[in-house]
């Protein structure tokens, strides 16, 4: 039987309501910081800081949920995740010696980045993304095709029409400097 | 070309796009993409920040896959007293629920009373001599019995 939430009672404070909420869904948030966290402790503490989070500021953010958008727990899931990233990082940098802080993570600006002159569309996102995917996440094509839904044929072909791009300006830029 | 000098042009490539970041993306963006509910254009932007930010394609598998587990009755106790009470607003006093239905009754009460009255004297007439008109708001609704005989 599907469990609904009157979220429209539960942001203008109806208490019944936020228990409904509770119940429904304490068990997945707390699944989705375990990929995050692994002590208890820990786990269960960054799960009330999502829900703390949920429901600041007179329920702020419960209130940016679209249900025709995507689902509740679909959406919980990325916050709930996304907010215990952010609480885990604060909470380590509060916990380190400065020393051994690394520069990047204190720095109010970020160190300026190689001067290219690449054009703005060179890749397309998806050839960005699967790009990204293959050399920063280190994913096979298997797993690149099954995170974006797409054929593993596909994500090779995104990959070998990327590299030609990339190929083709660098080399040009080196002709234009040599 | 290996994959180191594929990877090589993709780090050059990658340090450019670096001050290209732009804004944090919006969870809601986020969850319709991993539903596979956005349009193309907009699946396009979210992809395009993806590629900057390539750790929450977990987010998006994850999300997909999610399994609930049980929260300790301890949490969920804590989490159930998060949200502060709601203010009260200054018209609502102490006075309990059946107050406001004793004070509905009485009013109500009193209106028919008036209304029935008015209708008896309309229907007795001109007021004899000797008889005293009554003014309602002199009319007790509770009397002592009077000598009837008099």
């Amino acid at each position: 039987m599907a469990f609904e939430v009157d979220l429209k009672a539960l942001t203008q404070g109806d208490r019944a309501a936020w228990d409904a909420f509770v119940r429904r869904y304490s068990g997945l948030v707390m699944a989705a910081v375990r990929g995050v966290a692994r002590e208890r402790v820990e786990i269960e503490d960054l799960t009330q800081d999502v829900f703390t989070r949920l429901c600041k500021d007179g329920f702020r953010l419960l209130k940016t949920f679209d249900p025709s958008r995507a689902g509740m727990s679909t959406w919980l899931t990325i916050v709930a995740r996304s907010t215990a990233r952010d609480m885990q990082r604060r909470r380590q940098l509060a916990l380190s010696p400065l020393d051994n802080v690394p520069e990047s993570a204190l720095a109010t600006s970020s160190p300026p980045p190689e001067r290219l002159s690449l054009p703005k569309d060179l890749l397309s996102p998806r050839q960005a993304l699967v790009l990204s995917l293959l050399y920063e996440r280190d994913m096979d094509v298997a797993e690149i095709a099954a995170a974006l839904a797409i054929d593993p044929q596909t994500v090779r072909s995104t990959h070998h029409k990327a590299m030609l791009k990339l190929r083709a300006h660098f080399a040009e830029e080196k002709g234009d400097g040599g | 070309m290996d994959e180191g000098q594929e990877r090589a042009l993709w780090r050059r490539w990658r340090q450019a796009q670096a001050q290209n970041r732009g804004a944090e993306i919006d969870p809601m963006a986020l969850a319709a993409y991993a539903e596979g509910r956005l349009l193309e254009e907009d699946a396009d932007a979210v992809e395009a920040r993806l590629a900057l930010e390539p750790a929450l394609i977990e987010d998006i598998l994850f999300a997909r896959n999610a399994t609930p587990t049980l929260a300790p009755a301890a949490l969920v106790a804590r989490l159930k007293a998060l949200p502060p009470a709601p203010p009260r607003r200054h018209w609502q006093g102490t006075t309990p629920w059946w107050g406001a239905l004793a004070a509905s009754v009485m009013v109500a009460s009193f209106v028919g009373f008036s209304l029935g009255h008015d209708a008896y004297l309309s229907f007795a007439g001109p007021t004899q001599p000797g008889v005293e008109a009554v003014d309602q708001a002199d009319f007790p609704l509770f009397t002592l019995a009077e000598d009837s005989g008099r």
